[in-house]
């Protein structure tokens, strides 16, 4: 290689002096000795959290107007789900990349098609036996028009969304308007803990996807005011925090920390923007060797005397 | 032995906050990163075993 | 008939590796003497973490994901298990900030380079696939959260953090299969290289 063109940011005339003995394999053995002490002294010293898991039967004993309110919400298509978009449905067109107007989600489509009314009410309120009321209300529902469901949810949320003592009140209804006889019927069967497992994908015994069960539990109020408490919201830097006291995904600090500026902190589009910002990002971390400037930096802040300071003073 | 296996330091209560401005890090995390950050230092700055007996030799 | 032999693939394959990868290389009994710095030890610490790391998730692989909620041995693995993870990128962010600060890319390491940062990055995915695989809270808060980026992207499609079959699988298969080929990859890649020399200076 000529003078000329060597570039000491990428360029390095290979080692031809001094060696020193060195042990690998003892260095590794002494290495993973270290570890698996340091690993297993923090173990015992700290543990690991395990907050327990919490339920749709949990959530509608304790907060049950939040319950009832987010069951109306699905039943009436005004949750969050129910406005998502892609991958659950087309109900919007969800967020787009930065100032590219490409909506990432929707042009890839919806592949785990949800509709709310459907999946959080009225399939799981189908498989209850023996409950000729309920049989009835859900006729008379589906059977229903448009225009007469959303009478009866109006007529609904002026009567019985009234809440005292943090109970609902039952309001007298019309004689046909079947959303008492639905909210009612989903509320007991939360409260017994059978819409937990009716809402688990498969529909059978078996299931290891919890999708629906997630989603509708998320729609709540309630769920977020548990991770309130434990400091896990998007706006406290929750991604990199863990439940109790614990040390979390700290490696997530750089993701987490563009939802906390500004435009990201009040933008629709936040999450893609994160993610496309981070995806340049960790393109631009695997690319250093190649990117002029950046990869000048070690050579520019001198770091590396310290490192090699016992070459440089001819010690070694 | 489930005695001796549970952890002698609780860390199962409600966590702490560093808050400066809209910058935010529980107490946990904090430490891990300053202990990185010291950890880095060290390594820099902390001789290594091999080279005195290398300039005694 | 020594051509025959010469062209089986089996003896074209043997050479190569030999001639990439010469043993001395391969297992090495001394360095540059320039190799002198505590800054060294953090590849291997962080090898040796991920031993660690998968060492302990053999061990809640054996009993099935509920053990750990249920036993206070299965509990204590699982905090080996944590713990091994924090130490493992403890040390991997120590040696990449190393490397970064000896521009250990030079002299056609750069493939090294891209290798090892790409093993992080694998590294984050295959720690948050275990986050929401937990079947606590944390992994019920954390899924529900993830799935707003991930949707946005148009990747939550076929990548549904709220199904955990499928985040186990991914946990426990494909995404330490991918780090451990890419630690592999990345190792050998430094063992043939060897490691990068200082910057050339007017030595006082």
């Amino acid at each position: 290689m000529s003078r000329k063109s060597f570039n000491p940011d990428c360029d390095v005339r290979e080692w031809t002096g001094a060696q020193r003995p060195y042990d690998i394999l003892k260095e590794g053995a002494i290495a993973l000795l270290v570890v698996a002490l340091l690993t297993a002294g923090l173990a015992l010293v700290f543990g690991s959290p395990d907050e327990k898991q919490v339920t749709i039967q949990q959530w509608s004993s304790a907060d049950p107007v939040d319950f009832a309110a987010t069951a109306y919400s699905e039943l009436a298509g005004t949750s969050g789900i129910a406005g998502y978009g892609a991958p659950y449905n087309n109900a919007s067109d969800g967020q787009f990349l930065g100032v590219t107007h490409l909506y990432l989600a929707k042009m890839v489509g919806v592949h785990i098609p949800i509709d709310p009314a459907r999946t959080f009410v009225l399939q799981p309120l189908g498989t209850l036996p023996d409950a000729p009321t309920l049989r009835f209300a859900l006729s008379t529902w589906k059977n229903a028009s448009e225009t007469q469901r959303g009478a009866w949810l109006d007529e609904y949320a002026k009567a019985s969304l009234s809440f005292s003592h943090g109970h609902l009140t039952a309001a007298p209804l019309s004689l046909s308007n079947p959303v008492n006889e639905l909210i009612a019927s989903e509320t007991a069967m939360a409260r017994s803990g059978a819409l937990d497992s009716t809402m688990g994908t498969g529909g059978g015994l078996y299931t290891t996807d919890y999708t629906n069960v997630l989603l509708f539990i998320a729609d709540g109020g309630w769920f977020a005011t548990l991770a309130d408490h434990q400091h896990l919201l998007g706006d406290q830097w929750g991604m990199m925090n863990e439940t109790g006291s614990y040390p979390g995904q700290a490696w997530l600090w750089l993701y987490t920390f563009w939802y906390q500026i500004h435009p990201f902190s009040t933008s629709g589009n936040a999450d893609v923007d994160a993610w496309g910002i981070m995806m340049l990002l960790t393109a631009g971390l695997i690319l250093v060797p190649y990117i002029p400037g950046l990869r000048s930096i070690p050579r520019r802040t001198k770091l590396y005397r310290v490192i090699w300071r016992d070459h440089y003073a001819g010690r070694v | 032995m489930s005695d001796i296996l549970g952890a002698l330091v609780n860390l199962d209560h409600p966590g702490h906050y560093i808050s400066w401005g809209w910058f935010q890090m529980s107490y946990g995390n904090f430490a891990v990163v300053v202990a990185m950050v010291a950890t880095f230092l060290v390594a820099l700055v902390a001789p290594f075993p091999g080279r005195q007996k290398e300039k005694r030799s | 008939m020594s051509t025959t032999i010469d062209r089986q693939w089996t003896t074209r394959l043997r050479r190569r590796l030999v001639e990439q990868l010469p043993p001395d290389k391969a297992l090495p009994d001394t360095q540059p003497s320039y190799v002198s710095s505590w800054i060294y030890v953090f590849g291997i610490v962080t090898l040796s973490a991920l031993v660690m790391v998968i060492l302990t998730g053999f061990v809640l692989a054996i009993r099935g994901p509920q053990w750990w909620h249920q036993s206070a041995i299965g509990h204590y693995v699982n905090s080996l298990h944590l713990w091994s993870v924090e130490i493992f990128f403890f040390a991997m962010v120590i040696h990449l900030w190393g490397k970064f600060f000896m521009a250990a890319w030079r002299g056609h390491r750069s493939l090294t380079w891209v290798t090892g940062a790409v093993t992080f990055a694998t590294s984050i995915a295959t720690a948050f696939t275990g986050y929401v695989s937990q079947t606590n809270f944390d992994s019920q808060w954390i899924s529900t959260q993830a799935k707003d980026g991930i949707n946005a992207t148009g990747a939550g499609a076929f990548f549904n953090v709220l199904n955990t079959g499928q985040m186990l699988m991914w946990h426990i298969v494909l995404l330490p299969l991918a780090a451990v080929v890419l630690t592999a990859v990345h190792v050998v890649m430094v063992r043939r290289k060897g490691v990068v020399p200082p910057f050339e200076e007017v030595t006082k």
